[in-house]
């Protein structure tokens, strides 16, 4: 089961990526299912690009930004999180589970914490009944 | 458009902790899945061989490369190793050691490190080259702005090399001369136009306007923006905080001192205050252990004591000094008749005069002035707390090319940090100056012709301030100003803008690719 999970993880370049470097310096590392894909902000992803990971046959989504107030480029993870939110509206319209999508916000410095959430949120959506949507969205 | 990707491996073996087998079998899986990938192993590249080989690699029919390896891109040395056939902007460095798991087998891992290249290399297939921009100068000199020692250092430093320096400064400076070294003294800046390379400055001095041209600006404090003033009617001096060393050796022995955290609290209006704590309080320190008069107080809204600044708030204490504290509704207020401030202290919940024939404070701090905003891409409610993300941005780093920040400009800082900071400002803009021109970024966000509606939700959006209506009322973007962040190409409805360096074909590859649906 565990081996078949893929979580999609938009990284803000920033300090999100910063704080997975920390963290894989520090010795811990990323759960096997995280596919990181580097963005220069988490602002730049759109809704479509969001569901389209959902429809490539990812199992859950993870946008990881920086911390709200102190965002590198001031507004980037704000208008994330109102996208992810969005979402969540989007999923529970077509019965999906809102809580495949999941905003994480992270310091750079907070590497240990990033990870830890990421763990937590592997393991709710390790949970959750398999998704197949692989091909269905066209 | 669609390229063909050469992948660049290094195998080394101390850094990935792959064995022989592990690494061909990824080799393997990356040869035989990808066809549109050529695959190069190299040794690791923290030897120069590798490093030489590297830059010299041309494979026939691919213009785009991805390079893994199993170090941060920062840990090796020399800058110039990727491949020089191949324009920057298409090339991959890709860092797999984050993606390494100590548990994990090495199965799973050689499967892990294929993916994150294949995806790597499905997203660079689709980007497109960018080119940079050579901007010769139109200008050939540096303006200095600020009144301080620092200031006049820098500038005759800078003129010493032979480069035509400017030097604004608010306070009169008889005494500076040197030569290539204009002299503005008395002036305030009052407005900043242009690109790097041919910056145009607005001054006034003494009353009459002038309009300077700078290739770059070398901002050493802010107090320059603004103009001080005593109260009317009052026998009370007011000494600007960088004067106050001058003043003591003058030998004055005034009955009460009074440092003020800012010049704007006796403002009621004024809401946003600065304060320039180190030297404020080395200030009050020096003055009470010298026993410049009877009462040294120090009036101040909040009190930041954190890290080192505790320290020297302890010992400014224990020298003598009085600190006080006052409610934002309740602002100190200066008596005319006996020369005090009367002010309503927080701990005694009662009002106490304070006598105050001289009041020090740092010259009102303006950082919020809209033409610095503008450049240097500040936050639009730039205030104390945005001040201090300065330390984030790193020593005498700019947010804005061409204009470099210094000192008390960029954020309140200790004297030994200031220090160095201002040499690396001045080496940066000597090696500026002598390249004659300044790079800009390809334009990183381009917006399509026709297809703007001119809703002007990228002017609103773009934190940088980087889109703007032009003439014929459609959105254009700065490429100068612009910083890559693609916040405007999300929030734009009509779908015309365009971020160069990671378009939505991009993300889409390699989110297919890292999900397994290979196009």
């Amino acid at each position: 089961m565990n081996d078949k999970l893929k979580i999609v993880a938009f990284v803000c370049e920033n300090h999100a990526m910063s704080a997975i470097r920390a963290a894989s310096t520090a010795g811990e590392s990323l759960p096997d299912s995280v596919r990181v894909i580097e963005v220069p902000c988490t602002g730049r992803l759109e809704s479509p690009q969001l569901l389209d990971a959902i429809g490539d046959g990812a199992d859950g989504v993870a946008v990881i930004g920086c911390l709200e107030e102190n965002c590198y480029h001031d507004v980037g993870s704000m208008l994330a999180r109102g996208r992810v939110n969005r979402i969540k509206d989007i999923l529970t319209d077509i019965s999906i589970e809102p809580e495949r999508i999941e905003m994480i916000n992270a310091a750079s410095v907070s590497g240990a914490m990033l990870m830890m959430k990421l763990k937590q949120f592997e393991s709710r959506v390790a949970a959750m009944p398999v998704l197949s949507l692989k091909g269905a969205i066209k | 458009m669609i390229g063909k990707v050469c992948m660049i491996l290094s195998d080394c073996q101390a850094c990935s902790g792959l064995s022989k087998e592990d690494m061909d079998r990824m080799l393997v899986a990356l040869k035989c899945d990808s066809k549109s990938a050529h695959v190069v192993v190299v040794k690791a590249p923290c030897l120069k061989e590798t490093r030489k080989e590297i830059r010299d690699l041309h494979i026939e029919g691919c213009d785009r490369a991805v390079v893994g390896m199993w170090c941060h891109p920062e840990q090796i040395g020399s800058v110039n190793w990727l491949p020089k056939k191949i324009p920057p902007s298409l090339i991959d460095v890709v860092d797999l050691s984050i993606f390494t798991t100590k548990s994990a087998s090495s199965a799973s891992q050689v499967e892990k490190f294929v993916r994150v290249l294949r995806a790597s290399a499905a997203g660079l297939s689709h980007a497109e080259p960018i080119k940079d921009r050579k901007m010769p100068f139109a200008s050939k000199s540096v303006m200095v702005i600020g009144s301080n020692n620092r200031a006049i250092e820098a500038a005759k430093s800078i003129a010493l090399k032979g480069i035509s320096t400017k030097l604004v400064s608010l306070l009169p400076l008889p005494g500076a001369k040197a030569e290539n070294l204009e002299i503005i003294d008395e002036a305030i800046v009052e407005g900043l136009k242009g690109v790097p390379g041919d910056f145009r400055v607005a001054c006034s001095q003494k009353g009459q306007k002038r309009d300077l041209d700078a290739a770059c600006i070398l901002l050493v404090s802010e107090r320059c923006l603004s103009s001080v003033s005593p109260p009317k009617g009052s026998n009370i001096t007011i000494v600007p905080l960088e004067q106050f060393k001058s003043y003591a050796v003058g030998g004055a022995r005034p009955k009460g001192i009074v440092f003020l955290d800012d010049l704007q609290t006796l403002n009621a209006t004024a809401d946003k205050v600065t304060p320039a704590w180190h030297m404020l309080l080395e200030a009050a320190k020096m003055a009470a252990a010298n026993k410049m008069a009877n009462l040294v107080t120090v009036i101040a809204r909040d009190v930041k004591a954190a890290g080192l600044l505790e320290m020297i708030w302890k010992e400014a204490a224990d020298s003598g000094v009085k600190f006080v504290r006052y409610d934002d509704k309740s602002r100190p207020k200066i008596n005319k008749e006996d020369n005090s401030i009367s002010v309503k202290d927080l701990v005694l919940g009662e009002s106490i005069d304070i006598p105050a024939d001289v009041i020090v404070a740092p010259v009102t701090t303006r950082p919020w002035e809209p033409i610095f905003i503008e450049r240097l891409y500040l936050p639009s409610d730039w205030d104390l707390k945005s001040r201090l993300r300065g330390p984030q941005r790193g020593t005498a780093q700019s947010p804005c090319d061409g204009i470099f920040l210094i000192g008390y400009a960029g954020f309140n800082k200790l004297l030994d940090i200031a220090e160095p900071e201002l040499d690396s400002a001045i080496a940066q803009i000597i090696v500026f100056m002598r390249r004659g021109y300044h790079v800009a970024k390809g334009a990183v966000a381009v917006i399509e012709e026709g297809k703007c509606s001119a809703c002007l939700t990228c002017v609103r959006t773009c934190p940088y301030r980087a889109a703007v209506m032009n003439d014929s009322w459609k959105a254009e973007i700065i490429p100068e100003k612009c910083a890559g962040c693609g916040n405007c190409v999300a929030v734009c409805p009509s779908v015309a803008i365009e971020l160069k360096n990671c378009t939505r074909p991009q993300i889409k590859a390699r989110v297919a690719a890292s999900t397994g649906v290979m196009q």
